[in-house]
Parts: C-alpha cells; structure tokens; sequence
C-alpha cells in the first residue's frame, strides 16, 4: 500500500478525510500527531445565556412557548456549533473521538443546558481515562435526566439508567444478572441533578443498605459501581469491540478487539492508549482495513464540509441535511444509540446520499421533505425546505498535480478510498471532456456521486 | 446455498410446459414467496400518542366525566356504536363503515411495563419488542427478510415518506420509502447515474462497493416499477387535501393498478395534545376519518377490499385525566382499527376500558400489540410470527 493511501485511510477513520494542503511526514509521526492536542476547551453558544432549566407546568401558555422557542434555538445552535468545529478543527480527531462516545453514551439531549455540560464532559474525556468518563457520565444531567435516574430512590428504585450502565456502557449482554441490575439501581439512588444542570447526591432518598453485585458485597454507591465494572475484563472487552467497530471496521478483527482490551486493561483504561495500539496495529494498517467502512452520515456530511468548507445559510439548514440523512448529534434514535454499516443504507437515503455532491455543490437548492415531528405545529415548518449553502474550492486545487499526470487518477486518489473501476473511470472522463464548465469541480462531484464515496 | 431466483427457476428447461409442478406460491404471486392471494396491508401510524378516550368515547362512563371536566363529548354529541362507546363527533365517516360491518375495534392494547417516550414508544412498536429489549430493525423489516430472503425488491414493503422508519427497516434487507415516485424517478435517473447503472463495474470485487452497486441498481428497479404502476393509477374518490390525503391516494392507486407491493405504509401527525386538544384533535381525526373512507371507497369500486387489511395504531394512548391546559399527558394502553372487506370480527372486537382499574393513572392494557402484529402475520400474510416477534405470540381472532 503507498504511504499517501495509508495517510488517507489514517485521516478518514481519525477525523473526515485528508486535507490537500497538508505537510505528510511519516506514518508514525501522524499517529503522534493526533494526539499532540490536549482536551480541547469548552464549547460555549454564543448568544445564549444559561438559565437553569424551570419547571415549565407552572408557566403561562405564553410563556412556556417562548421559553421552549429559546430553548429549541439553543439546542439547535449547540448541535451547529458542534457539527461545524468537528468539519473545521485542524486536527478533528478529539472531536470525532467525543462524538463516538456520544454514540456509546447515548443521549437525546433535551435541554441546551444540561446538553452542553454533557457535550463538554464528552470532549474533555474523550481520550483521557475511561474510568473517568464513567464517573462524569453517571454524574450528568442530561444522561440522568435521559434513563430517568431522578425517579431513582430509596425503596422504589428505578432500574432504566443500571441496566444501561452494564448492557451499554460497559460490560454488553450477558456479562452480568438482573440481580446485578436490580442492585446496581440500588447503588445509583438518589443520584440526580439540580436545575442547572449540576450533579446532586441527595442523601435522605438514597439506599445506604448493603448490595451485592458481581457477588461482592458493601454499602456501594455509584462510584464503587465504575470501580467493580472497570475490575472485569468483559468490560475492557467491550469497549474495545465498540473502538474496533467504529474506527476498524463494520465487522472488526476479534484478535485486534483482545489486543486493544488488553491494552485498555493493563493501562487502567487509558483510551489514548487503546487508540494508539489500534492505529499502530497490523490489522489497521492492512489493505483489507482500507475501504471497510461505510461512511455514518456525519462522516460523509463533514468531510464535504471540510474539504469545500460549506456554509449553510441557516442553522436549521444542517440540521435537515442531518435529518435526511438519518444522523442528527445529540439525538440519536434511542438509548442504543446509531447502527453502523450497512444499517445506514436503505434504497431512498442511498440516492440522496449519491446526489449530496452535487446538490451541495452544483448550486442546486436540496428540497427536502422529511416526516414532521410529533408536534402538530412544527409540522408546516418542517416540510417542503430549500437548503441554500456557500462553498469554495480552495482546497480542491490545493491537489497536487504534476503536468504530466493524470488529473482525473490523481484527484480520484485523493477523494477515493476504493478506486472505481476503469469502465466507471472512463465514463467520468467522458463526461467531463463532453462538457464545459470546471473539469476539476466536475470530476470532483461526479467521483464524489460514486457509490465508491459512501466508503472509507 | 444460492438461492435460485424466480426467472431462473422458471427458466429451467425441464419446467417448461409443465406448470402444474410450479409450486403454489410462485404461481401465484411471482417473487414474493408465501403469502396467499394478493393480500395487502396498510399500516397507519397515528404519531404523537393519539388519546384514544376521545376517539372511541366512552360517553355513559362518569369516570370518563369526573376526569374530564373540560375535555369530554357530551352524550348527545358523541356518534354511538354501542351502548358504551362512540366516536369523536368528526368521525362521521368512519361511522358509517363501522356500521356497515367493514370494521374491528381492539381496545385496550398495549404492553406490559409502559413506556411514556415517544421515542421509546414508538421504537416498541415498530420494532415489536419488549419495553426491555433494544432492536435494530423492525416488524415489516424482518417481515421483508422473512419472505424475500436474498430478493431485490425493496418495494414489496413500501413506506409513503421520504424517509425509511425503522418499522420496514429488516435485518438483511430493507423496505423503501417513496413519497413521490416521480420526484424519486428523477433522482435516480440522473444523466450521471443513468449512465453509471450502465457502466460496467467489474474487475471491482469489493464487498461493500459490491453491495452499494447492487442496492442502486435494485432501487432504479423498484423505483420504475413503482411509476410504472402510479402512471397507470386511476382514483375516483376525494381524499383530505394534505399531505396524509396525497399519500393515501398514492397507495390506493398503486393498489388499483395491480402493484406487488404486499405492505404500505403511511403515517399521520401532531396527535401530542398537551394543550387546547379539542380542535387539534378534532381536526386530525377528520381528516383520518375522510382519508381512509376515501381509500375504502376506492378498494371496493376497484375490487381490492377484500384483499385489503387496513391497521391504525398510535404509540400510546393518553392520560385518563386531563391537565391543566385543556390537554391529556403521556398515557399507555390504547384502541386499534381494522378496517377490510375479510373481517372475521368486526364492531368491536373486546370490553372497554375499565376505567375503575386503571394503572398509574392510565388504561391497563388487556391485549399485546404483538399478538395484534401475529395475528396479522399468520392469518393474513401467511407467515410464521415466531420468525419475526422475539417473544412468544398468541394470535387473536379477528382475522
């Protein structure tokens, strides 16, 4: 494999893809690279004050709208923010990290508030410590709010944020009893949140009794729950298969999953470290590695974004792209978080997926038409919206070519992480030599229609 | 094992002329194996947890009364069908279908251990699951897998959106969703990716690129059948002028012109009424009334009814008690229509409501969704449920 198309692979599983103009050292010193950033600073949505989140059956109609408007505007700002500093951040792989765990704690986030705080604990953990990450997801306003943990108290216990903790957070199926759940809802009593999104202990509707999970017993609480799941090796094991899964591959190589547990348990579950054996392992360096993917609709939608730097005229206007492609941040569809693979694609969303290019790019305007919300008055805004969005082409000529060699194989290279065929080749030159117009832009949006670009 | 297609079947030499060996189903129907006749289904989604107590009426109920001082129908507004129960006063046309016998009410449906999230609701429902159990693909979906194992023919479960709901989408394969076939047409038919479908990809053994090649072509398929069908589609009757009405009327005339698609699916939304309920509601459930009459009229000038089924559902029922805001909140179990010309029920199919007995405050379900969904498997899509529901099903006997 050449040492450009391994770089490419490294960025598009890293971060959304390579940027033209940048300085390729080696394979290991990009490795080193990626993690040269520390934890990246706290987002903040500009215009937006934080007002701790009020009991709203007590307002007016009025009232209650406009605070709901406000709130919905937040939300909204804080999704874009997010969306567009993971398109744009020189190294985005922090941010693809934060976003993965996103995917792995899901949260549908439904106060800009509490989604904040939550998006900023994601960031700043994403690859620390994950025993520490737990401890900040336990702690969180908008996952406790999420799996009902405030109605979580002493005597009448409510399981749905224990049972998640152990299916999806950190040991998978099977790995534990509904015994441990039941005890384990029992640990977690009384842990809740305040009205700005801060994490409280409420002492009195918490069960100080003695549980017994994974057959130790004590007085435990939420804390004590993170130190006897990261004890078990089933829970390295999982994480690593959700990392092989998102950043290897849609089916990941059970050798490289026990490699990178190991790694994750003989580290105290240091997420740096399992990354680092991941992008330095055989198995991801291998050519089978390469193109094994098919893009979420975030990876596809950013590396657009990044490479033509797009603007959409409107917050809302990502927010739709988003919606039809089927992947919106911080609302993911359920606690199970996205699919992966082959489950993003469906006849209908493979087309508009195909066309992406050229409708961002060839100036046409996106009409789409998605199902409207539950809210019968959303229901007029939401439908029939023309997306208008800017772009340039800085990066696109920032390509290298050298006169003598092929434009279209080069830049095919460059946006391709699976060479399309030499009959499919051919039809592109044709369509760009038949025509007027940039053939740059042009071979670029149709090599970008291929289904070839669904892959990374 | 390569499956063998239906052309290759057929096409084999010693079948010619020699059709009665030709298994039954293949006879009958072309590609879609198993099921029996041309039966459709037509699901229809009632979004935002429709508060069932105001669309089947309990109206000589005064607990219905006591706990709805402003939200109630009075007696003399409700449309009876029975002693106890009658519809919302806007859903006179649905009464006189329920009174001529093209008609079965389920009440009480639900499942165990409730779940007041849309969402999570919702996901129940389209994926048949327990409120315990997380999956990743739906009834219809795993519906499509079961009888189309290996097939292209992602219509045959046919959603009218523009986006797949994870009811139809299956563990292999995936129905479709299509809003507007001619606008899908176009799409598809782009100068680029007509030419592209045209182009050879081979020397490409590539899996994934393999799969999304094929996924392409099988829709450009799909898609000029489908327009094929809807060119051809003729409806007589007036359907609501929404966007519910178009998709009805697009489903009718796809039935009427003879399309395979054996599952249609369509959804109608903003029934979440926490506030000022009445006109809302009344005015969804108008045009639900109107827009299903409409569909039934066309099915039986067209001759389609028998062959029809057609199943509401919502994602949950409401609250028994109203709120402060001339609204209901989030509730649980809630009533189910069937509508069809091969009924074995019809009127209502159980008891009412008990609301003496309610649970946290809602109605207690009395009948699974899952039994609804496997009676609807095996009796009329002539499928084995225990392939597609995780959980053990009993069939009820509506069908």
């Amino acid at each position: 494999m050449s040492s450009q198309k391994l770089f490419h692979h490294l960025c598009w599983r890293s971060g959304f893809g390579p940027d033209p103009g940048a300085d390729y050292q080696d394979y290991e010193v990009e490795v080193v690279r990626l993690f040269a950033d520390n934890a990246p600073g706290d987002l903040t949505v500009p215009g937006w004050t934080p007002t701790s989140v009020i009991d709203i059956r007590a307002m007016s109609l009025e009232k209650r709208k406009e605070y709901q408007r406000t709130e919905r505007q937040a939300r909204l700002k804080l999704g874009y923010l997010w969306f567009t500093k993971m398109a744009a951040a020189p190294n985005p792989f922090p941010e693809k990290m934060a976003f993965f765990w996103s995917g792995h704690f899901a949260c549908r986030v439904n106060s800009a508030q509490f989604g904040l705080r939550y998006v900023n604990a994601l960031r700043k953990n994403a690859l620390g410590n994950f025993g520490d990450l737990l401890r900040a997801m336990i702690r969180d306003a908008a996952l406790l709010q999420f799996l009902n943990n405030n109605q979580n108290v002493k005597g009448n216990p409510n399981e749905n944020f224990a049972r998640e903790f152990f299916e999806l957070f950190t040991l998978g199926r099977g790995n534990y009893t509904e015994q441990d759940v039941k005890e384990a809802a029992r640990a977690l009593t009384g842990w809740g949140f305040d009205r700005e999104g801060l994490f409280t202990f409420r002492t009195q509707l918490h069960d100080s009794g003695t549980k017994t999970i994974f057959g130790n017993s004590g007085n435990y609480d939420g804390d004590d729950l993170v130190d006897l799941v990261l004890k078990r090796r089933e829970c390295a094991m999982f994480i690593s298969y959700k990392i092989c899964r998102q950043f290897q591959s849609d089916s990941p190589d059970i050798g490289l999953i026990k490699n990178i547990a190991d790694a994750l348990y003989s580290s105290n579950y240091n997420i740096r470290t399992a990354m680092e054996t991941l992008f330095r392992s055989p198995q991801f360096r291998s050519e089978d590695c390469v193109g094994s993917k098919i893009k979420s609709p975030v990876e596809l939608l950013a590396g657009l974004f990044r490479m033509f730097d797009i603007k959409p005229e409107k917050e809302t206007s990502l927010l739709q792209l988003q919606r039809a492609l089927g992947q919106v941040p911080l609302n993911p569809p359920n606690v199970g978080g996205w699919t992966s693979g082959k489950g993003w694609i469906d006849s209908s969303t493979l087309f508009f997926r195909m066309r992406l290019s050229q409708l961002l790019l060839a100036q046409g305007d996106v009409i789409l038409d998605p199902k409207a919300e539950f809210d019968a008055q959303q229901q007029t805004i939401v439908n029939n919206r023309k997306i208008k969005t800017t772009f340039d082409t800085v990066k696109l000529n920032q390509i290298p070519v050298s006169k003598d060699e092929n434009q279209l194989q080069v830049l095919s290279d460059f946006l391709l992480q699976i060479a399309p065929s030499k009959s499919v080749a051919a039809l592109i030159k044709s369509q760009v030599t038949a025509n007027g117009g940039s053939a740059l832009l042009k071979s670029a949006i149709m090599l970008m229609s291929l289904p070839e670009y669904q892959i990374c | 094992m390569k499956k063998v297609t239906r052309k290759e079947f057929i096409g084999t030499g010693f079948l010619a002329g020699c059709s009665l060996l030709i298994p039954k189903f293949l006879k009958a129907t072309g590609s879609f194996a198993g099921v029996q006749g041309d039966r459709k289904l037509i699901v229809v989604q009632l979004s935002g947890g429709n508060d069932g107590l105001n669309t089947i009426i309990p109206y000589r109920n005064d607990i219905y009364y006591s706990n709805r001082p402003v939200l109630s129908y009075k007696t003399n507004e409700v449309l009876p069908l029975s002693d106890e129960l009658g519809f919302n006063p806007s859903m006179k046309s649905l009464r006189s279908l329920f009174e001529k016998g093209d008609m079965c009410i389920l009440n009480n449906v639900g499942y165990p251990d409730p779940d007041r999230s849309h969402f999570r609701s919702m996901d129940i429902w389209q994926t048949a699951s327990g409120s315990n159990e997380y999956l990743n693909s739906g009834w219809l979906g795993r519906y499509l897998d079961a009888t189309c194992n290996d097939c292209s023919n992602a219509h045959l479960v046919l959603e009218a959106d523009d986006m797949l709901s994870l009811a139809l989408k299956g563990k292999q394969v995936n129905g479709m969703a299509v809003k507007n076939p001619e606008r899908l047409w176009r799409a598809v038919h782009d100068p680029f990716f007509e030419k592209l479908s045209k182009t050879s990809n081979e020397g490409h053994h590539h899996e994934l690129t393999d799969y999304l090649y094929k996924t392409a072509l099988d829709t450009q398929g799909s898609v000029d059948y489908l327009v094929a069908k809807a060119r051809k589609a003729t409806t007589i009757a007036d359907y609501p002028d929404n966007e519910f009405g178009k998709n009805l009327k697009m489903i009718s005339g796809l039935i009427g012109s003879g399309c395979e698609t054996r599952v249609y699916y369509v959804s109608l939304t903003g029934f979440d009424t926490h506030a000022r309920q009445k006109q809302v509601q009344e005015r969804l459930l108008e045009t639900l009334s109107d827009g299903l009459n409409a569909l039934v009229s066309d099915l039986k000038q067209n001759g389609h009814f028998n062959n029809t089924l057609i199943m509401t559902f919502s994602e949950f029922g409401r609250r028994v008690k109203e709120n402060g805001s001339a609204g209901t909140d989030h509730g649980a179990a809630n009533n189910l229509m069937l509508l069809g010309g091969s009924l074995k029920k019809t009127g209502f199919y159980n008891a009412p409501p008990d609301l003496q007995n309610l649970q946290s405050g809602d109605v207690a379900h009395t009948v699974d969704f899952r039994n609804v969904y496997a009676t609807v498997l095996e009796k009329w899509l002539q499928t084995d449920p225990s392939i597609i529901i995780t959980q053990k099903t009993t069939p009820e006997s509506f069908i």
